[in-house]
């Protein structure tokens, strides 16, 4: 028998259909009135196996709830064993993480409101990363974007009493940090994106990926090398301003689509184009490493082309 | 039933709102059978379903080293002269 973590059981059930996973989490989360909201699989199965060697032969899948927490069990077929990760967090930790979460976040809103200024960072904490994204998306400069990230932080203190919750908190957060920072690239002429990047007509066209090749698995460290991480950041900041803003909010983030609008002052069809182009672009400008030329040292990357 | 086939620059044009979920059933159908038989669409629909696993990983967009700190001195110099405002 053997043990998960919380992130490789996240990513086995990505790898269920759509009705697999509702029945699961239904299961899961019987008489939850707040079950947790699972997003949808988003992994090939090259990446799904990467990720989690074993769902590959994963057969059957069910759960169960008890006193003593939550446990994912599931068949291996290769093996024909049963697997169980247990457990992951106590029951009064599942049934109701979304309101206990909300209740927290508005007590402490409250609280902020009335003087406790010393709250607002216990308040802030969880959206560090996501105002700091946000405004990268926008600058794709580190040191731009923590400065930026911290006035939108005493922006967002001062603008307390109008947060009226009509959105998210945290979206909220992003839309000052994605006006600061935009502001901030108005500002300052020395920036190499000029008015173009804000223009809607060249979106009608279509992308023609500029390359074919057939990408192998990565293995699953494979992240933690420093020439992908730094592929990947180079690739994201080759992005023209209004692709990063979608690409960084939806992808990187996990905004979903009316969320990545929100906060980006956009409709959702704009977003839907732009994420689009985003996607195929990083596909692009990655593709020479993920040829396999990065692992195995041999820099002679020849594109693939079909006509 | 028969699937209608799907060119590749209509199945480019999708290709992301495909990997969304965000497709009504018949195009969803006609572009499943196209990656099937075009290894070239097909290459790109797991190459894009790579990145975005790969960036959505949350390994890619750490937080510079000291963000947190340093955040946390500014909010305490600057909050309670915001107050005092």
């Amino acid at each position: 028998m053997s043990f998960l973590t919380a992130q490789q059981l996240i990513s086995m059930i990505n790898t269920l259909d759509d009705q697999s996973r509702t029945n699961l989490v239904r299961l899961l989360f019987a008489g939850a009135t707040n079950p947790p909201e699972i997003r949808p699989p988003y992994f090939g199965k090259a990446s799904i196996c990467m990720r989690f060697p074993t769902a590959q032969n994963v057969s059957s899948i069910w759960g169960h709830s008890s006193e003593k927490g939550f446990a994912i069990c599931f068949w291996h077929d290769a093996l024909k064993e049963r697997y169980v990760c247990e457990p992951i967090c106590r029951v009064s930790e599942v049934c109701m993480p979304s309101t206990a979460q909300t209740l927290t976040e508005q007590a402490l809103i409250e609280r902020v409101r009335a003087g406790k200024s010393e709250l607002f960072y216990q308040l802030i904490e969880p959206y560090q990363r996501a105002v700091f994204s946000a405004a990268y998306s926008v600058l794709a400069n580190e040191a731009d974007a923590e400065d930026v990230a911290q006035e939108a932080f005493l922006k967002a203190y001062s603008r307390l009493e109008q947060f009226r919750g009509e959105c998210k908190f945290s979206t909220w957060l992003v839309q000052i940090a994605v006006n600061e920072a935009r502001m901030r690239r108005r500002k300052d002429r020395k920036t190499l994106y000029d008015s173009i990047d804000e223009g809607y007509q060249d979106e009608s066209g279509d992308y023609f990926p500029i390359d074919f090749a057939d990408w192998r698995e990565i293995p699953s460290d494979a992240v933690e090398q420093k020439e992908l991480k730094e592929a990947l950041s180079r690739a994201i900041a080759s992005l023209k301003p209004m692709y990063r803003e979608v690409f960084i909010l939806r992808d990187v983030q996990g905004f979903n689509i009316r969320e990545t609008a929100e906060a980006l002052g956009l409709n959702e069809a704009l977003v839907r184009t732009r994420l689009l182009r985003a996607r195929l672009q990083m596909r692009d400008a990655l593709a020479p490493g993920y040829d396999g030329s990065w692992l195995s040292g041999n820099p002679s990357y020849k594109k693939v082309r079909p006509f | 039933m028969t699937v209608v086939e799907i060119s590749c620059v209509h199945v480019w044009r999708e290709i992301s709102n495909y990997i969304e979920g965000d497709l009504d059933p018949v195009l969803r159908d006609r572009m499943a059978a196209h990656f099937k038989t075009c290894a070239h669409c097909s290459a790109i629909l797991d190459g894009t379903r790579n990145v975005i696993g790969l960036v959505a990983d949350g390994k890619t967009f750490d937080l510079p080293r000291g963000f947190s700190e340093r955040l946390r001195q500014r909010l305490a110099q600057s909050l309670p002269n915001l107050r005092k405002r």
